[in-house]
This record gives C-alpha cells, sequence and structure tokens, in this order.
C-alpha cells in the first residue's frame, strides 16, 4: 500500500511543500510473535475455563489435589483469558495498526521484543503462583505484589513504546483508534496501580492497604474498568481499525466516534459501585453507580453503530466474508452486553441478578462475543496479509463461525437460566413466612444441568477456537513471512495550516500529548468523586463499637481462606433483603469490615453466604465438612480439602503480618507482632480439645484450626455480648489506650 | 442459499434443545415449591421487567415518534400546492430512501462525497454523517434518568434508601404472615405442641430428620457430632414441648442450630413426634448417654 503521495496531498487539502519520500519498513515479526501468543494463551485459558466449568458439575474432576482445586483454578481463567488472550490480542492490533496508522516503523525494536517476552513471563508467573495459592483475592489483580509490579514495568515499556511511535509519525493527525489506544493506556495504568496499592509481608504476601469497604470500593472502580479498559477501549480501538479495513468502507461518522469516545471514557470510570449495590457501600455512591451505567448505554452504541454503519453498503460482503462475520457478531454482542449492563446496574434487576450465574452469562457474552469473535476476525485478516497469501479455507473459517456462535448460545442461555432460578428459589418464601427452599443446597444441585450445558457450550467455543489454529498455521505455511514489510511515506513538515472549516477536534487530534493529559483529567474526576468522600468522610462508615480485630489464629486463618480462593465461591456479604436476613441472619453494615484487608465480600455465591457463620455449626461440623464436605451436606459440590488437616499452619510470618496491619491502623497494642504466637497456640489449642471431645482427633498446629476459628469469628462481632468473658487471646481496641 | 438454511435450521434445532433440560428444572422446582409460590421474588422479577420493558417501550417511542415525524415530511411533501416538477421529482426521490437511513439521519449512499472528510489513515477514510437522532434522543434521555433519579433518592427523598426500604419489606411481610396464620387458626408453638402418633406424621418426621439432622446426629439417631437421640437421657428436656423447643431455637452455645427460620412449625412437630417414637430402638455405635433421664 504505498499511498505516501496520496496521503500528503489528501490531508493537507491546501498546497504543502512537496517533501521527498522516505523508506521504511513496518515490524510484522513483532505482531506474529503476539498474535502466535494470543491463540496458545487463548486455548490455554479457555480449557483452564473449561476445566473448572467441570468441576462445578463434576467435583471429584479436581483430582483432591490443591493445586487444581476450584478456589485457586477460577482465577486463573479469569487471569488467563482476559490479560493471557485479550491481553496478548490487544497487542497484536496496536502493534500491527499503530505503525500503519502512524506510517513509521515501531520507535524500538528491542522495547517491543522486551514487551513481549515480559508480558509472556508475567502470564507464566501467573500460570505457577495461582495454583500454588499465592493471591490477593481482589478478583482480576488476584497476582501478588512482585508480579504487580513487573506488571507495572512492562505497561510503561508498552506505554513508552507505543507514545515514542506516535511521536515520530508520519502522518499529521491522530486516527480514532490511536485515541482509544492512547486512553487506554493512562487508565489502565492508573487504575492498576491504585488498586495494587498492597503492604508487602513477605515475597509473595501482601494485605490490601485498604479496608472493608473503601478496598470494596477501589476494587470494583478497578474490576468494572478493567472491563471497561482492558476488554472495551483498546478492542474498540482495533474495531475502528480493522473493520473499516475489511470492508473497506470510510467509517461512517467522525463527530459520532468524537463524541461517544470522549463520552465512554469519562463515563465509564464511575460506574464501578454497580457492583456493590445493596452492600454496604454508602447509598450516595450506590446511586452514582446507577445512573452513570445508565448513561454508558448510548455512548457504548455509539462504537456499537460506528462499527455497523461503516459495514452500509457492503452487506452483501458480509455474506461472503467470514471476517466480517466475526465482526459483525462481535459489535452485536457489544451491543447486547453494553444494554445489559445498564439494566442489571438498575438496583431492581440487580437484586435477582447479583451473585448468581446471570453475572457469569452476561460477562461471558461480552467476553467470548466482543473479544473472542473480534479477535478471531483479526486474526483470520491478519494472517493472510502478513504471509501474503490467500486464507487457506474459508470452509473451515466458516465452520468456526457457526460453532463459535452455537458456543456463545449454548454458554449464555444456560447461566442466563441457571441465574435466574437461582435467585428465584434463593428468594421464595411460604405463606407461613419461611424460605421455601431453606436449604441452600437444595438450590445449588438444581444448577447441575445447567452447569453441564455451560460446559458443553464453552467446549463448542474451544473447539472453533483449534479449527481457526489449524486454518491460521495452513495459511501461514502456504505463504512467505514478511517481516519487514515496506513502506514510504513523506516526513511531516514543520509548520501546519489549519484549513477553512477545520473541525475544532482536529486540534487535538494533533497533539498526542494533550489528548493523553485530556482523557487523564476526564478519567480522573469520576474515582476521585467516588473515593475522596468513602476515604474521608467518616459517616459513610459508621464504626461499631464492639467489633475488633481478629485474633492471631483467626488472622492466619482468613489467610487459609485466602489462598484457597474460598471468596471464588462465597459471599461474606448479607443485603438487606428479607430473604437474605431469613437464610443468613443480620444484614452487614459497613463499620463490621474496618479491619479487613482485603475485604472478602465476594461477587458470586456458588456456595452459601459466610458473613455469619461465626457459632452456626460446631468445630466439628467445619472439621468433617472441611474434610469431606458430602459427609456433613450429602449432595454438595464443594471441593474436599483434606490437606487442611495434614499440613502444619506457618506461623514464621504471624509477628510480621500483626506489624503490618497495624501499620494500617488496625490497633494492635504495641509489642502484640511479639505475642501474637503464643496467643495463636493458645486459642488453637482450645479449638483442637472441643474437636476432640466430639470425636475429631487433629493437632493443633494445623491449618485446619486456623481456618475453623476465623470461620466460627466470622459476623459475630456485631452481636458481641458485653458480658462474655474475654479470653486471653482475644484483641480488644480499647487495649491500645 | 440452501445451504445457508440448513446452517439456520440446525442453530434453531440446537437451540432448542438447549432449553429442554431448563424445562426440566423448572418443573422440578415448581413441583417441591408447590403452592407457596407466591413472594417477594416474584415482585422483585415483575419490577425488573416492567423496568427493561418500560426502557425498551421509551426507546421504540422515540424511535416510532420520529419515523412519523419523517414519513409525514415525505409523505406530505409531493401534495403541495405549489409542488413544481422538480420538486416532485426529488419528493419521489426522498420517498425512496429508506425508513432506516432516515432514522440514521444518513446521508445515502450515492451522495456520500458530501459528508466525505479530507482524513485519510492507512487507507481509512471517514464520513462525517450526523448523529442518529434516536441515539441522540436516547442518550438525553439517560441524562435526565439519571439527575431525576439521584434527586428523587438523594434531594427530595421520594424512594427510600436501602435500610429503610428493608424495613418496609420486613413489615409488609410481617403483616402478610400474621393475617394468613390469623386465617388459619392459631400456630403451633412450645407451650401448645402435642405428641403426634399416627403413621404418615411420623413418615413425614423421618424424612424430615434425614434431610437435615442425620448429618450430625446419626441417620439411626445413635448420636456423632450430636448427642443420641435415642436413650432416655436428654441434656435440653425429653417432653415434646422440650424437643420442639430445642429443635426451633436452637443451643447456639453447644452447636445446635436454629431451625425456626427453616422448618414449619408442623414438620418441627412431625420431627419431634419422630425422635420421641424412636426412643429405645437402640441402634449400633450409640454415642454415651449425655444430661439427666426423662421418664415418659
Amino acid at each position: 500500500m504505498s499511498t505516501g503521495v496520496l496521503t500528503q496531498e489528501a490531508t493537507a487539502g491546501h498546497k504543502p511543500p512537496r517533501l521527498e519520500l522516505e523508506r521504511f519498513s513496518y515490524d510484522n515479526a513483532i505482531v506474529r510473535m503476539f498474535a502466535y501468543a494470543t491463540i496458545i494463551w487463548g486455548a490455554v485459558g479457555m480449557l483452564v475455563g473449561l476445566f473448572v466449568a467441570l468441576q462445578l458439575v463434576f467435583p471429584a474432576l479436581n483430582f483432591g489435589i490443591e493445586y487444581t482445586s476450584f478456589g485457586r483454578i477460577r482465577p486463573l481463567h479469569t487471569n488467563a483469558v482476559i490479560f493471557a488472550f485479550v491481553g496478548n490480542g490487544i497487542f497484536t492490533g496496536v502493534y500491527y495498526s499503530l505503525q500503519r496508522l502512524c506510517k513509521t516503523r515501531m520507535y524500538s525494536d528491542t522495547l517491543s521484543r522486551v514487551n513481549f517476552w515480559g508480558w509472556q513471563l508475567i502470564i507464566v508467573a501467573a500460570a505457577i503462583t495461582l495454583p500454588l495459592g499465592f493471591s490477593t483475592s481482589k478478583e482480576y489483580a488476584e497476582l501478588e505484589w512482585p508480579i504487580d509490579i513487573a506488571i507495572t514495568l512492562m505497561w510503561v515499556v508498552f506505554g513508552y513504546n507505543m507514545f515514542a511511535t506516535i511521536l515520530q509519525r508520519r502522518t499529521r493527525h491522530l486516527y480514532v483508534a490511536i485515541w482509544f489506544y492512547i486512553a487506554t493506556f493512562v487508565t489502565v495504568a492508573v487504575l492498576h496501580i491504585v488498586n495494587s496499592f498492597e503492604l508487602p509481608i513477605s515475597f509473595m504476601k501482601s494485605y490490601s492497604w485498604y479496608a472493608g469497604v473503601q478496598d470494596a470500593l477501589v476494587q470494583w472502580w478497578y474490576g468494572h474498568n478493567a472491563v471497561a479498559f482492558f476488554l472495551t477501549t483498546p478492542y474498540l480501538g482495533l474495531m475502528y481499525y480493522f473493520v473499516p479495513k475489511a470492508a473497506n468502507r470510510p467509517v461512517y461518522s467522525y463527530r459520532l466516534s468524537i463524541i461517544h469516545f470522549w463520552a465512554l471514557i469519562f463515563l465509564y470510570i464511575w460506574a464501578g459501585p454497580h457492583h456493590l449495590l445493596y452492600n454496604s457501600l454508602p447509598d450516595w455512591a450506590q446511586s452514582l453507580g446507577v445512573v452513570f451505567s445508565v448513561m454508558l448505554i448510548a455512548p457504548s452504541w455509539g462504537g456499537m453503530l460506528n462499527g455497523l454503519l461503516t459495514l452500509r453498503g457492503v452487506w452483501d460482503k458480509v455474506r461472503e466474508e467470514p471476517v466480517l462475520k466475526f465482526m459483525v457478531v462481535a459489535l452485536t454482542a457489544y451491543g447486547m452486553a453494553t444494554f445489559e449492563g445498564p439494566m442489571l446496574s438498575l438496583k431492581n434487576i440487580n437484586a435477582i441478578s447479583h451473585f448468581t450465574d446471570w453475572t457469569i452469562a452476561h460477562v461471558h457474552v461480552g467476553g467470548l462475543g466482543w473479544n473472542g469473535m473480534l479477535t478471531f476476525g483479526m486474526l483470520y485478516w491478519l494472517f493472510p496479509r502478513m504471509w501474503n497469501t490467500k486464507l487457506y479455507s474459508v470452509k473451515l473459517a466458516n465452520w468456526h463461525f457457526w460453532i463459535a456462535t452455537l458456543g456463545i448460545l449454548f454458554y449464555a442461555v444456560p447461566m442466563y437460566w441457571a441465574g435466574l432460578t437461582q435467585s428465584l428459589m434463593w428468594k421464595e418464601f411460604t405463606k407461613e413466612g419461611l424460605l421455601a427452599y431453606p436449604n441452600f443446597l437444595e438450590i445449588v444441585t438444581q444448577m447441575k444441568p445447567m452447569y453441564a450445558l455451560r460446559a458443553f457450550g464453552g467446549a463448542l467455543f474451544i473447539l472453533g477456537l483449534f479449527i481457526m489454529a489449524y486454518n491460521l498455521i495452513k495459511t501461514a505455511k502456504a505463504g512467505s513471512f514478511v517481516a519487514n514489510e515496506e513502506a514510504e511515506a513523506a516526513p511531516l513538515s514543520d509548520t501546519y495550516e489549519r484549513h477553512e472549516g477545520e473541525h475544532w477536534h482536529r486540534w487535538i487530534e494533533r497533539r498526542p500529548v494533550q489528548l493523553m493529559v485530556g482523557s487523564l483529567v476526564v478519567i480522573l474526576i469520576g474515582g476521585l468523586v467516588e473515593m475522596m468522600p468513602t476515604f474521608l468522610v467518616e459517616s459513610n462508615v459508621p464504626t461499631i463499637a464492639s467489633v475488633a480485630p481478629y485474633t492471631s489464629l483467626e488472622l492466619e486463618g482468613r489467610d487459609i481462606y485466602i489462598k484457597e480462593g474460598c471468596n471464588n465461591c462465597h459471599s461474606q456479604m448479607v443485603r438487606p433483603f428479607r430473604s437474605e436476613t431469613e437464610r443468613y441472619g443480620e444484614y452487614a453494615k459497613a463499620g463490621e469490615f474496618v479491619y479487613d484487608h482485603p475485604f472478602l465480600w465476594g461477587s458470586k455465591r456458588t456456595g452459601p453466604d459466610l458473613l455469619r457463620e461465626g457459632g452456626k455449626y460446631p468445630d466439628s461440623w467445619h472439621y468433617n465438612h472441611m474434610i469431606d464436605p458430602e459427609s456433613m451436606s450429602p449432595g454438595s459440590i464443594m471441593p474436599a480439602y483434606p490437606w487442611m488437616a495434614e499440613k502444619a499452619l506457618d506461623t514464621s510470618k504471624t509477628g510480621a503480618k500483626i506489624s503490618a496491619m497495624r501499620t494500617m491502623g488496625v490497633p494492635y497494642p504495641e509489642g502484640y507482632e511479639d505475642k501474637a504466637v503464643d496467643d495463636l497456640k493458645l486459642q488453637a489449642e482450645e479449638i483442637a480439645a472441643r474437636l476432640e471431645q466430639s470425636g475429631v482427633k487433629v493437632s493443633s498446629d494445623k491449618e485446619i484450626i486456623a481456618l475453623i476459628a476465623y470461620l466460627q469469628r466470622l459476623g459475630t462481632d456485631i452481636k458481641a455480648d458485653p458480658e462474655k468473658e474475654v479470653k486471653p487471646y482475644e484483641v480488644r481496641p480499647e487495649i491500645k489506650k | 442459499m440452501k445451504k445457508r438454511s440448513i446452517q439456520y435450521k440446525s442453530m434453531m434445532a440446537a437451540l432448542g434443545l438447549s432449553t429442554l433440560p431448563m424445562l426440566a428444572s423448572a418443573q422440578q422446582a415448581a413441583g417441591t415449591s408447590g403452592a407457596a409460590a407466591t413472594g417477594i421474588s416474584q415482585t422483585d422479577l415483575l419490577l425488573g421487567l416492567a423496568v427493561v420493558l418500560a426502557g425498551l417501550i421509551l426507546i421504540c417511542t422515540l424511535v416510532l415518534l420520529y419515523t412519523v415525524v419523517v414519513m409525514r415530511k415525505v409523505m406530505l411533501k409531493p401534495e403541495g400546492a405549489e409542488a413544481t416538477a422538480t420538486e416532485a421529482a426529488t419528493a419521489q426521490q426522498a420517498q425512496k430512501l429508506s425508513v432506516w437511513s432516515k432514522l440514521t439521519d444518513a446521508v445515502p449512499l450515492e451522495r456520500e462525497d458530501e459528508v466525505m472528510t479530507d482524513h485519510e489513515y492507512d487507507g481509512i477514510r471517514e464520513l462525517d454523517n450526523n448523529l442518529p437522532p434516536w441515539w441522540k434522543a436516547m442518550f438525553y434521555a439517560t441524562i435526565v434518568f439519571s439527575v431525576v433519579y439521584l434527586a428523587a433518592y438523594h434531594v427530595l427523598d421520594w424512594a427510600p434508601l436501602q435500610d429503610q426500604e428493608y424495613e418496609q419489606e420486613v413489615l409488609a411481610a410481617q403483616l402478610e404472615v400474621e393475617a394468613y396464620l390469623a386465617e388459619k387458626g392459631g400456630a403451633i408453638d412450645e407451650t401448645n405442641v402435642e405428641l403426634l402418633t399416627d403413621e404418615a406424621a411420623l413418615a413425614e418426621g423421618a424424612k424430615t430428620y434425614s434431610s437435615y439432622c442425620g448429618a450430625c446426629h446419626g441417620a439411626e439417631l445413635q448420636g456423632g457430632v450430636g448427642p443420641n437421640l435415642t436413650d432416655v437421657y436428654w441434656l435440653h428436656g425429653g417432653d415434646v414441648k422440650d424437643v420442639f423447643k430445642t429443635i426451633k431455637k436452637g443451643v447456639p452455645q453447644k452447636g445446635m442450630i436454629s431451625w425456626e427460620a427453616q422448618l414449619s412449625p408442623e414438620q418441627i412437630q412431625q420431627l419431634a413426634s419422630f425422635i420421641i417414637s424412636k426412643e429405645g430402638s437402640n441402634p449400633a455405635n450409640a454415642k454415651e448417654p449425655q444430661g439427666e433421664e426423662f421418664k415418659r
């Protein structure tokens, strides 16, 4: 495509001094590396997803090994598909399109490769550490602090390389795709750094700096905007490049691009609290989450419309060309998901959908439909071009298209059904005023056929991916790879004259730095307005006098809860609904969580809520239930945790953990870190003695003792009896005074 | 063409198949819930659906309204008294425009040059079509909604915040349940409960026992995590009224949970009667006696 001369004339409009054409080449090799990584990690991430999906139907599939149990593997699935599959997909598309949109090679081949290998190393580190149980528990941010730092570095490398490329461009104005890339870069950087603010205890263990309600707000500001700025804005950028390219049509509306870009990035950042509706978040913050989500419909649809309407006049081509088919389904899925999202943000709908499989269905319409299908379309378009050949088989690509589409339907429909059924069963009362399904397990077992069908849908989608991989490898084999694609363009002249009637927005399109600062300002507003009052105004988290810090044993037990990923299936958030207070007990209050670094409210209730678990069952029930859940709850799909009764609790860091907590404001008395392990043993022996009374013989130094201590403490402070004797190992805030 | 229709058919068939197990499970769910299928959940659901519907209706109305306006313009033009031949021709041409392109306010394909910008990036050109009017209307509508919503909750106090909403919900349910129980004529509680001996009631009790109690007290009531229920020794009294109360209220400090929220008074009565009927059944591996002897 040697449009150098043409470009010069087209962009300038008036008569510029004619400049000598410069010859250069585009780096396709880096695009190929990322494309291969996208396919490989896509397969891995989705297979892990299938594996955990099957575990919900056949719990024995974890083979009784800790490294493959659901709580540890589910974060591996989410991280792999988001950061490995989509992440590499972003880099593939950005590295290809950015060079061409800027008419220059990437600024530095070395940085490109550092970006590539660094990112893959991070993924490998995630794949090793998550099964080992190194987790912060914060969703889509489970990776521990050394990996967080590596991610930050790699993101900076990517951003630097991208920005330097933009600065050496040979085109005057930045295309809308690049606006999205820039906004993605700055926002992801802000999100990642703020949410990963944690205090390291040791190598691979840290505590979130924020506690309870504040941690929840930061986490879901991050979690929601990981969807917005990692899964959405970069892919909108890719859409703006690959859809007009594949359709060979002009983009439908420039002014729509402008309005939906700025509106989208401004509004998106506010919407996080919709993940915490009816939770212990202040009402005003929840309401902001609701209205900003609703206002997002139009800006989101702006992207879909600009994509779909670009195809005006070439719908006959969509029928023939697999690339366009994938893109049309991707845009449609995007439209559906971005309409459903705001609807789910309405409080009365959220009351039904939250904590159920409905959310799982929703994210997979977005994930499989929008990200998956757009990635596939992009790869089918890229391979023939980079290998200078034709696609090996259009027929196979069509097969892939239909199998993947069916896969999405088979995934989503049963999950919608499951979500609705769950919710209705949770909430149903008899005329006598009792829960119609008091036994939570009865509801869980109802879900099994849906979970099986969902696994089938997922398997179809993966089958499609393998068909694509085969097709693309065959394509590559048939062609010859163009590692350095020759191109030529004139350099930018030093002066630029605005011409008559130029759109005002062109001004910022010539100024990448201002564009970046502009997007940064726009995305900071929402986060600041929501966070500052929650952090600074005390009335937002009313304190409760009877809430005390965890004992050292309970704190260790909590870390085991985090390590095993219990929060992936169990919430700790009783919402203010009659159906929940009847089932679980008093609804959650913001002041209960002030010492919770990190918060553990959860986002999914595959098993029952645990906020008020303390004192509900005897210690021996918990012991038996953890060793073999089915012994206490026949038909349960919870994994067994036999290793907890075998592994000795590591108390070498207990002191450091206490010190860290005090640093963050938890009122452990000065010097308590030296006494913590003794207290821990005292309480552990008490529990072991109680267990022995019930016929369970287990040594007091095992992990399970700590977990039982934590579970028995959960949610009890609020109903604490002031007359009750204070055990010597208990820590009361007054001690500090 | 033929091939495509087969693809569509197989897709529809597959979709249909995917709903079958759901119907089955829905039936099961309906079966277990029995007649008591009313409650807050459905109100919530209906409310939710109503909101979705309202949203859709709003969008559709806006679209329709706009269509009417556009159609009127297009249709009425040729009837204008001073319509010259050329005007009639353009009107005719306008009529040919699809409703869709009117809805999007897009410049037709053949006149695209008019809105073509001079932008060009790697061969990608940009049109500058107008914002689709229905899209703009939707955006404005959501903004108005947001202002009204925030005002309703936080300025005008038209709508209850979540704590108040909870209180209202509980109060309404309480009244409803009281009305139901009053109509039914008195509820069974620990002061008036009587021992049942009929087969059917004991069988129901046995069923409840195996679903909820066996895990801790043993399948044969021999004891396990909890005490043996077949001997004559009782920790909290062996009279049917005592057993009823123990089940209903629980003994939380010893790990016996309260079943009040999960079992109806009738169920607790049947259960207590069943347990007492098993006294002296002498199961294998019975746990040692605990508590006071109770003479019936």
